[in-house]
Parts: C-alpha cells; structure tokens; sequence
C-alpha cells in the first residue's frame, strides 16, 4: 500500500484514525503497531514474517544489552551480535545477487541462484533497529520495556516504506507520551496534502516526461538534458513528497518526526545540498558511522579514507549494483574537493554555487537512473553532445515545450519561497484562512482525481 | 548467572535457530534457474553474428559428439569463415551430472582446434588459448572470441538477475 493510493487515503487511514482515537490513550500504540503489520502485510503477507522477527530479535537484544551495562558487564559482544544479525538479513534480501554476481566473476565458482523480491522498507527498519541497538549500548536512550511500543518504532506505518529514519533517541519519549491535539492534526492533514500534491500533481507527471524521453529511439544533446531535469526534479518531488506525508500522518498520531529535505536544490554547495537531502540517511551515517570511524577529528589521510568509506556505503545503500557505489563515491570525492579546496569559493557566490551545485547533482542522478555503470556513461556523453544526433531533435524540443510549465513549477516549489508562504499560512493562529483551505482542498481534489484517472503512480525510493 | 540470563541466553539462541531455518527455508523456495532465452539473449548480443553461422545438430555431434535430443536446450554458432575460430556454444542440461560430461566434450573441442592451428595459425591459436569455458548447473558456456569476456559477464550477470 502506498500513501498516494485511493485504498490508503479514503479506507486504511480513515479507519485508523477512527480505531486510533476512539481507543484509551494506553492502547493507542497498540492499534498502530496492528495497522501498520496490516499496512506492511497489504503488499507482501510473507515477509510481514521478517518484519515480526526484527522486532522480537532487537527487542531481546535491546534487553540483553541494557542489563549488561546495568550490571557493568561488557555488552559489546551483544552488540556486535545484534548489529551482526541486522546486517546479514539487510545483506542476504539486498545485496545476495550482486555478491554472488561479483563472486562468481572473481572466482569462477557458481553459487546458487535465489530470487526474492526485496522486503519493503527493509533498509528503512534496519536502519533504525540498529540504531535502537547502539543508543541503547552508548547510554543514549533507556531500553524499551514495552514490545508494543518497540514493535511501533521499527513498523510504524508513516515512515517504514521510504522514511525518514528516526533514531531511537529521538522518539523514545514520544512512544511513552505524546501531546495530540486538534491544531497538531490540522498541522498534519496539511503536511499531507502538501506531500500528496508533491507527488501526484508534480513527480508522477515529472516521471512521465522521463519514461518519454528515455523510450526515444535516439537522444540529442537537448532530449538527454530533458530526460535528466526531468528525472532531477521527479526524484525530489516523489521523495520529499512521500517524507512530507509521512511527517503529516506522524503528526496526525501525535508525533514529531524531523522533516527530511530542506530545499536541497537551492544548495550552494555539494556540502550544503547533503545537509538538505535525505537529513535523516545523512544524520544516520555521521552519528553510527562517520563519527565511530573518527569523523574530521583525524588526520588529512585518515578522515579522506573515512569520507570515501562512508560516501561509498551510502551510495551502496541505495541499491545493490555498482552504479549506485560509483554515484556515492562521487559525491565522497566531490566533498572532500569542496571541504580542502573549493568550499571558500562556492558558498560565497550564491547564484554560482547554486548552478555548480545542480549541474553536479544532475549529473549524479544520471548513476542513478541508468541501468548500468557505460549506460551512465552514454547518457552524460550525450548531455554534451558526445554520440548524439544532434544538438536538438524534434522529440527533445517537443518534451521541452510541453514541459516548460512543469519544469517551471517544479523550479517554483523547490525554492523556500513557496514553502515560506504556505509555512506562514499553517502557523496563522486559527488553523486555517479560508484562501488556504480552498488551495488544500483544491491540490487534494485535483490529487484525488489524477489517482483515480491515472494508473501511473510508480514510487522511486520503494526499491530502497 | 541468574534466571533472566539463562532465558536471555536462550531466547538468542532460539533466535538464531530460527533465522536460520528461516533463511534455510527461503533459498530452499527461491532457488530457481534463469530462462535459457534470456542467456542467450544476452550471450548473443556481445557476438558479431553477422560474422557467424547458427550450427545444427549435425555439427554439435561433429565437433562436440553430442546428442541434441539428450540436452534440454542449446545454442551453437561457428565462424562464417574456415580460417576464423571464433565460436560459441550454450548449453543447457536435462539431467544433473550432465555438464561435467558436457565440460569434457568442450575441453575435447579446444584440443581439437589447438591441434588444427598449431604451427599455421598464431593469430586463431591466441585466440582458441583465450577461450572462455564457465559452467553453472545447469548452464555451461564455451565461447572462443576476442569478446569472450564481455560474452562471460554477461553469461553470469544473467545468472543472477532478479526473475
């Protein structure tokens, strides 16, 4: 199930909603930990199984290790025991088939071959039951006791599929208590709209332009900037879309999760635009990651190893081939050009950090949607006029007329400008003005309709 | 070591046995062989095939001594040209064992055309040195061409592409 769904928005949520607040507060995280296995179990019965296991496997853990320390026992060999069993489900459903592709390469030996689809969101809880693990290990957070509430915190519904990922610390006091009011749902059934439109007014069309272009029998150079801007633009649109909805329906629930994209392609910087995409990935590799490894605080040579060991983890949690390690590695070097070279001179030139920034990223998102390492290879070639049948065709400039208005919108909404504006309106006291309750129910009805009329609603960061 | 530990100490190793039969049980249901079209697609498509000629079963039983009725499926291309070597071979088993036996008809083959270019034909004797031989049951791949190794990558990229 997915939130832009029909199913989601007038079945699933309505009667959670209902259960959620008709039941006494102490049984509030039970009726979310049972929609969101019933959320989880919709699209695949089998791995709800999996899903069921983490949260029995952390949860003893979480146990095991809490005593330890209580008593001054050692407790990092239950943590590497924990961590240990974390990875291998995250390796064995993800990463199986490229590890036996490689190894059969390098050493000629056949190894079975397996095919299972990747668990959902499997990335997503894994990451967190990890860091339940550590915060429990290093004293930051307090074991929970309650498994009702420990199931809520790895299969919460609003953010399991795509995020963003929560860090134990920072909603342990929340699954204990948390204030829901009237305004904060408001707040939340704003949030989202917001997102919903992100997604279906802005990406799915962005993400139609793409396939467009991508199925022409041959690229110029004009067409392979279309097909780029446009995947550029529906990535963050479907993205920071489904994190705002998860954001909105947390709020609806009574929870503050940290919103997880802040205008990232107004970035100056490569430095800047990490700090604004995907927060809660970035904030989950500096804190159980880059910082155990020593982060700046080392010598030149040491933290540039760490950055490239971290930069090509990152990218290999995006997917298991090595387009997605190249891509991370990408930006790992570009990091280290921007912390010992370049960062002086880009952050001050605004406009021009600003076009360096997204001329990069582009290019980064052609590793991204492209099938293999010499296809992303082509297509930037193509960007410059390398291998291309001209500088223009007649397809390019079509999708580029056609598109101009979206591409411009998408411009629009991607600055902190629209964002301030609707920001403002939702903190006005009152909830609503009437001028914003007719622009929410507009996008949610135009939404509503394109999901009804439409069947092309794909999801990119499902596949994470 | 109180109560608490010793159910600790057991609930992880309950724990651990279940991941494991869980694991067991899933390669168990997942094991599955990719379609042999799909290999040959992807064999084929790092081949110059204008430059070679589909073989039928009388040449598989003339340069290999095989059957066609006793494999499962199968695909043979020869150079166009008597003084080219290239060539390629796919096969696919209808039984278990059968590709050790299929890997010494090949290995048979390459002996055969070391034989036949030796002291003429430096240039085919490099390449015939290069061949490529890869067996994944219930696969095996023979591939004599400058491109072998694309054509292997290919061969084992497909052997693991999700179905």
């Amino acid at each position: 199930m997915v939130f832009s769904s029909i199913v989601f928005i007038f079945t699933f949520l309505p009667v959670t909603i209902g259960a959620y607040y008709l039941a006494p507060g102490r049984m509030r995280n039970g009726i979310l930990l049972l929609a969101s296995l019933f959320f989880y179990a919709w699209g695949e019965p089998v791995y709800l199984f999996l899903m069921l296991y983490s949260i029995l496997f952390n949860y003893v853990m979480g146990v095991d290790i809490a005593r330890k320390r209580e008593k001054g026992r050692r407790a990092g060999i239950s943590l590497f025991f924990g961590v240990l069993v974390n990875l291998l489900i995250l390796g064995f459903f993800k990463y199986y088939g490229f590890l036996a592709e490689n190894l059969e390469a390098l050493t000629g030996q056949a190894f079975p071959q397996l095919s299972f689809s990747l668990p959902i969101g499997l990335s997503f809880y894994t990451f967190q039951s990890l860091s339940y693990l550590v915060d429990v290990y290093r004293g930051k957070a307090k074991r929970q006791k309650n498994i009702l509430s420990f199931g809520l915190y790895i299969s919460m519904f609003p953010q399991l599929v795509a995020g963003p990922i929560v860090q134990y610390a920072d909603i342990d006091a929340q699954l204990k208590s948390r204030e829901e009011s009237v305004e904060k749902f408001g707040q939340g059934v704003q949030y989202f709209i917001w997102g919903l439109g992100k997604k279906v007014l802005l990406a799915n069309n962005l993400g139609a332009v793409h396939e467009a272009v991508m199925a022409l029998p041959s690229l110029s150079a004009l067409s392979a900037w279309v097909g780029a801007l446009s995947y550029t633009f529906q990535i963050y649109y479907d993205f920071s879309g489904y994190s705002d909805m998860a954001v909105g329906l947390g709020k609806m629930f009574g929870f503050e999760l940290k919103e997880n994209f802040a205008h990232p392609y107004c970035a100056r910087s490569i430095t800047q635009f990490w700090r604004r995409w995907h927060i809660s990935l970035g904030s989950w590799f500096r804190e159980y990651v880059y910082i155990p490894l020593g982060g700046n605080r080392v010598g030149i040579w040491r933290h540039i190893l760490n950055l490239l060991l971290v930069w090509s983890l990152t990218g290999l949690w995006h997917g298991a081939s090595w387009s997605f390690v190249v891509w991370g590695l990408y930006y790992g070097v570009l990091l280290i050009l921007e912390k010992y070279l370049l960062h002086r001179v880009t952050e001050r030139i605004p406009v021009l950090g600003t076009i360096y920034t997204m001329l990069l990223v582009i290019a980064g998102w052609v590793f991204f949607f492209s099938p293999t390492l010499s296809e992303a290879v082509r297509y930037l070639g193509a960007m410059v006029g390398i291998g291309v049948t001209g500088i223009t065709d007649d397809g390019g400039m079509y999708y580029l007329l056609t598109s101009l208005i979206l591409f411009w919108l998408s411009w629009i909404f991607a600055t902190p400008a629209a964002a301030r504006i609707a920001k403002q309106g939702m903190e006005r006291q009152n909830g609503f003005t009437p001028l914003l309750l007719a622009t929410h129910m507009g996008i949610f009805l135009v939404a509503v309709a394109y999901l009804i009329h439409d069947t092309y609603n794909p999801f990119l960061y499902f596949r994470f | 070591m109180n109560r608490w530990d010793i159910i600790l100490r057991l609930a992880k190793v309950l724990l651990a046995g279940l991941l494991v039969v869980m694991l067991a049980g899933l390669i168990r249901g997942s094991a599955w062989n990719p379609d042999f079209d799909v290999l040959e697609a992807r064999v084929e498509a790092q081949l110059p095939l204008d430059q070679l000629e589909q073989g039928d079963e009388q040449l598989l039983r003339r340069l290999y001594g095989l059957n066609a009725g006793d494999l499962k499926n199968w695909i043979l291309y020869t150079a166009s040209d008597n003084m080219d070597v290239e060539e390629l071979l796919l096969v696919e088993a209808s039984e278990e064992g059968q590709v050790s036996r299929l890997r010494e008809a090949v290995e048979k083959r390459v002996e055969t055309q070391k034989n036949h270019f030796e002291g003429y034909g430096p240039e085919q004797l490099k390449l015939i040195e290069k061949h490529v031989i890869r067996e994944s049951e219930p696969y095996l791949l023979f591939v004599i061409s400058e491109n072998a190794e694309a054509v292997k990558a290919e061969f084992v990229k497909g052997l693991y592409e999700e179905r």
